[in-house]
């Protein structure tokens, strides 16, 4: 089946992808496919709140909850300073989000994206500091994470081996890589003209922030209006059915870890620039976690073929909320990890409620 | 990928088994090519006793990814229960009971994980995510940042003493290894295990409570956690709230280069141990011919791909019906 | 069904003897095994080899790569080798595992900087047990592991040094937020309860509003203290960092418009990190001590202990280029922590 013949099988096909029974939405009703997701057809809703759909408006409304609790109860939350610098930190987060939202979208998982990170900003740092050119800088790192995602791609679309297990592999050579790649030296001292992604403002609104929701909404944009991106979803729904309606699987599978690689060297050039440097401690740390933490918070489900793009945006902005009113708050240091363990098991046992049980 | 699932009645386990003592084979040789102490005894029972604890966090996680799941927070229930002995002991309680504490914790921690996964249905990717982040802060909360070491001298026997001359953990290792066999392919337990693990609506229609069948895999993983962090803190004769970072995917990783499939329904314990030395002589072997230790993790990584590919040339895949 | 359960059962029996050879092997062999007991006994100290194994916190940290150069240097002048080995994340897990391999190659001695004073303590106690000579350096161990510490700065001097240097630029009183490394990091708990110890007693009206753990990752430190000073911009008079990434937190400030001269940073810094913001101004001076020269006086420490000549009470040691240095009790006292200006921070390149 050629590209030309797709676009009329489109809407049948879709039907075909849907999971076990009509998907049923928060209010226990049957109903069209949440509308963040492609149908096909011009949808006759404006497209803002198209970008909005049943999924994410859970986890908005959470978002919205600890925002105003936060800035009642803790003094000092409520600025323009702490937003802005909550989108600060959150954007690296949310950066790599996009991306491994992408690949747990089409059913998989991918563990490699912080050493991903780790690699691209040790590859990349030492440029920034000798040129101080952002493009330069910019087209390193986001190579290195291509290379880095399109190796897990070919690795999982073209061998049996499970994503989990082959980018655990990943993980653990592109830490090593890192690490040897630095001699164990960090990059430090990151110039003004290669920071300017991770540290600049346009009009007042963080650069690191403004770079994030650009991505974010290429990505919509692809995955709305090309065959290629609304096929993404159907990879994780229904595989055996995508493959028979001819979607071509391991293609997806590639582009799909390709584009999680290249966000990850992407949030590494903002790294670079918001941090000023990266240090070897960067590949102990548990950023992945987060990353998936902040997909699945946001209602992507895990088990993929149910998510938008915006809901690892939304998950990661709500930590970034529970961490920065946690510190605002003076609760101890030690105790924040349990604030965020909870925080995930609250989150995932709300994404329950709209998620059909599914049986085998 | 065709939806396909690995046949259990398979022809070739001794095959498989065989393929990870080569590879072990062949990591010793090289090895004490390049390092003279590589093979001497002391160094044969130091990475005997470096594999303990992930050899017993590795059987759990066997068992709980044989049942179709995973458990990411075996790490930080490590953490937790030896935070627990310390806690107890530092409270002047005698260590018979700072040891039943500990296993105790391990088993509620993992019976937490099992109501998670159970009652609500949750993904247990997800649940042991969040409960590792919890009993992480858990640990690091009790103890507040300070580690603890005022134990008793009895507390040496778990890590630190000699069964005639064998290194006591190895013992407890082998022992619980063997018990982890019966269990698995003796037992009706154990087939509802992998009946769960190869197709849970199946399992459920010949009736097989797979709400129990979980419910006491991930007991049986924090149990063990609990074990593995007995031995750990008497190894090191202190305990500390962040011990056992990574513990978990290392778990993983070995259930994994032992050939199980990530999905459920098969497990081999003695594969699964294997894969544990094949992974644990790399850091030390690699060490004692000074090479880097960034190339450690390289290294970890090639081989498990390595040992994956080789793997899974020999799984026969019958194609799941549509 | 039956047959195949039998066929698999004695696959199954094959696999447990498979098992059970290394063990029986090992069980076969004899051979003593020293464990346990005081570093202070073993055989002919240094097994008369000439490798020195130095392990740090962590390889990959600056600080511990400088003092490899200290240790280098003094190993040139005196014809040892230095074996630099360690865990990449501050573990203890991982230095125990170090110290085990590094036993197999019976090297002359062992040194380390512990992540945690207990945890390597058994494992440093079967080094001694087998005549390598074991030390410690920049964060000790427990006493009876080692057989001496190199100290470059006592804890209490450091947190004293601490105080004062950000007392000095603000006036001795305010509300000040402290970012430390990680929670659990024994040499950070110690030095904070000692501030908390000395500051009311000088400066009674400097008060700690906040500690924050800044785990050693710029990320973090600007994070936390990011949410923080955004939230309590107008009551905070500075903001102290002991652990990694002081640069961090003036890039805070910085980005929330605060002059970082007006609201000082100061407490513990590693130069390399913070050589651009001491030279333009915006931190006035910062602590720390020379790790190459605290891993200089430790071989020569370690090689004074195995021809014999190292004083076990008081006495003195004859360090190179660092001169004589006072030894007390196991302690070998180098000097004081070094306090980072504008001015001198070039000379230290780490």
């Amino acid at each position: 089946m050629t590209e030309r013949t797709r676009p009329g099988l489109w809407p049948a096909a879709r039907a075909a992808v849907a999971p076990a029974g009509p998907p049923v939405g928060p209010a226990g009703r049957p109903g069209s496919p949440p509308a963040g997701e492609s149908t096909g057809r011009r949808s006759a809703r404006p497209r803002l709140l198209v970008l909005v759909s049943q999924p994410d408006a859970a986890a908005l409304a959470a978002l919205l909850a600890a925002t105003v609790a936060f800035g009642l109860f803790a003094r000092g939350f409520a600025t323009i300073d702490n937003f802005r610098s909550i989108l600060i930190s959150v954007a690296i987060v949310a950066c790599m989000a996009l991306g491994e939202n992408l690949v747990i979208l089409a059913g998989e998982i991918d563990v490699s994206v912080g050493s991903t990170l780790a690699l691209a900003g040790f590859v990349a740092g030492p440029i920034a500091v000798d040129t101080d050119n952002i493009w330069l800088t910019l087209a390193v790192g986001v190579g290195v994470g291509l290379l880095g995602g399109l190796i897990n791609g070919l690795v999982v679309a073209y061998t049996r081996v499970p994503s989990i297990v082959a980018t655990l592999g990943t993980l653990y050579a592109y830490q090593g890589l890192a690490l040897l790649w630095s001699h164990s030296k960090n990059v430090v001292s990151v110039p003004e003209g290669a920071s300017v992604l991770g540290a600049g403002r346009v009009h007042g609104f963080p650069t690191p922030a403004l770079v994030v929701l650009v991505a974010f909404v290429l990505l919509t944009l692809w995955r709305r209006n090309t065959n290629v991106g609304r096929d993404l979803i159907a990879v994780g729904a229904n595989r055996q059915a995508a493959r028979t309606m001819g979607v071509r699987i391991r293609a997806e599978l590639i582009l799909a870890f390709l584009l999680c690689g290249t966000l990850a060297g992407l949030a590494a050039v903002l790294y670079l620039g918001e941090v000023g440097g990266i240090q070897t401690s960067v590949v102990g740390t548990n950023l992945v976690l987060q990353v998936i933490a902040a997909c699945a918070i946001g209602g992507t489900s895990i088990q993929g073929g149910r998510g938008t793009d915006l809901a690892p945006l939304i998950g990661a902005l709500l930590v970034g909320v529970i961490t920065s009113g946690v510190v605002v708050l003076g609760v101890p240091g030690v105790w924040f990890p349990c604030v965020y363990g909870g925080f995930i098991l609250l989150a995932v046992a709300r994404d329950r409620l709209w998620q059909p049980r599914v049986v085998s | 990928m065709a939806l396909t699932v690995p046949v259990v009645l398979r022809r070739e386990p001794v095959l498989r088994a065989a393929s990870l003592v080569v590879l072990l084979g062949l990591e010793l040789a090289v090895f004490a090519a390049m390092s003279p102490s590589f093979l001497t005894e002391s160094n044969v029972y130091n990475i005997a006793t470096q594999g303990t604890e992930n050899g017993i966090l590795a059987l759990g996680m066997a068992i709980v990814i044989a049942s179709g799941g995973i458990d990411l927070s075996v790490g930080a229930i490590l953490a937790l229960s030896s935070i627990m002995i310390g806690y107890t002991v530092g409270h002047g309680l005698p260590l018979s009971v700072a040891v039943a504490v500990c296993l105790l914790t391990g088993l509620a921690c993992g019976l937490v994980n099992g109501l998670l996964v159970v009652l609500l249905r949750l993904h247990p990717l997800l649940v042991t995510l969040g409960t590792y982040a919890v009993y992480q802060g858990l640990a690091l909360g009790i103890s507040k940042g300070y580690g603890f070491s005022g134990f008793p001298r009895s507390f040496e026997y778990f890590g630190q003493t000699y069964i005639g001359a064998v290194p006591a953990q190895c013992v407890f290792w082998l022992i619980l290894a063997v018990v982890v066999y019966l269990v698995v392919r003796m037992t009706p337990a154990g087939r509802r295990l992998l009946a769960v693990g190869i197709n849970e609506v199946a399992a459920r229609y010949a009736g097989v409570r797979a709400g129990g069948v979980r419910l006491a895999v991930y007991g049986t993983s924090g149990l063990l956690a609990g074990i593995a962090s007995l031995i750990y803190s008497s190894r090191v004769f202190s305990v500390r709230g962040d011990s056992g970072a990574g513990l978990e995917l290392l778990a993983i990783a070995a259930v994994v280069v032992g050939g199980a499939t990530i999905r459920g329904g098969e497990i081999s314990v003695l594969r699964t141990t294997l894969a544990v030395l094949v992974i644990g002589v790399i850091p030390n072997g690699l060490a004692l011919a000074g090479i880097d230790t960034s190339l450690q993790f390289v290294t970890i990584g090639v081989v498990m791909v390595a040992a994956i590919a080789i793997n899974e040339l020999f799984v026969r895949r019958v194609p799941a019906v549509a | 069904m039956t047959r195949v359960h039998c066929r698999q059962t004695r696959r199954g029996t094959i696999a447990a003897a498979a098992l059970l050879l290394p063990v029986t092997l090992a069980a076969c062999s004899t051979g003593t095994r020293n464990n346990g007991g005081s570093a202070g006994t073993g055989g002919t100290p240094g097994n008369g080899s000439k490798v020195i194994v130095l392990i740090p916190k962590q390889t990959s940290d600056p600080f511990f790569t400088n003092a490899e150069q200290g240790a280098k240097e003094a190993a040139g002048e005196l014809g040892y080798t230095i074996n630099y080995v360690g865990p990449t994340t501050a573990d203890a897990a991982g230095q125990v595992t170090t110290i085990e391999n590094a036993i197999q190659t019976k090297p002359a001695a062992i040194t380390i900087s512990a992540n945690d004073p207990n945890a390597v303590a058994p494992a440093l106690k079967r080094a001694a047990a087998a005549g390598i000579v074991v030390s410690s350096y920049n964060a000790d161990v427990a006493p009876d592991a080692r057989q001496f510490f190199i100290s470059q700065a006592s804890d209490d001097g450091l947190a004293k040094t601490i105080v004062d240097t950000m007392a000095e630029q603000t006036g001795g009183k305010g509300h000040f937020l402290l970012v430390t490394s990680t929670s659990t990091a024994a040499n950070q708990n110690t030095w904070l309860a000692k501030m908390k110890e000395y500051i009311p007693t000088k400066y009674p009206d400097m008060v700690i509003d906040q500690v924050v753990p800044g785990n050693d990752d710029p990320a973090t430190v600007l994070s936390v203290t990011s949410s923080y000073l955004a939230a309590h911009k107008s009551d905070t008079t500075g903001v102290w960092v002991i652990g990694g990434g002081m640069s961090a937190a003036v890039k805070a400030q910085q980005r929330l418009g605060i002059d970082p001269k007006k609201m000082p940073v100061a407490g513990l810094c590693i130069p390399s990190d913070v050589r651009v913001a001491v030279k333009s101004g915006l931190i006035k001076n910062c602590v720390l001590w020379s790790p190459a020269d605290t891993a200089y006086a430790d071989v020569y420490a370690i090689d004074a202990k195995i021809k014999g000549k190292l004083p076990t009470g008081s006495g003195t040691l004859a360090a190179g280029r660092l001169g004589t240095l006072q030894v007390a009790d196991g302690i070998v006292s180098v000097g004081n922590p070094v306090t980072f200006t504008a001015d001198n921070i070039d000379k230290y390149q780490f």
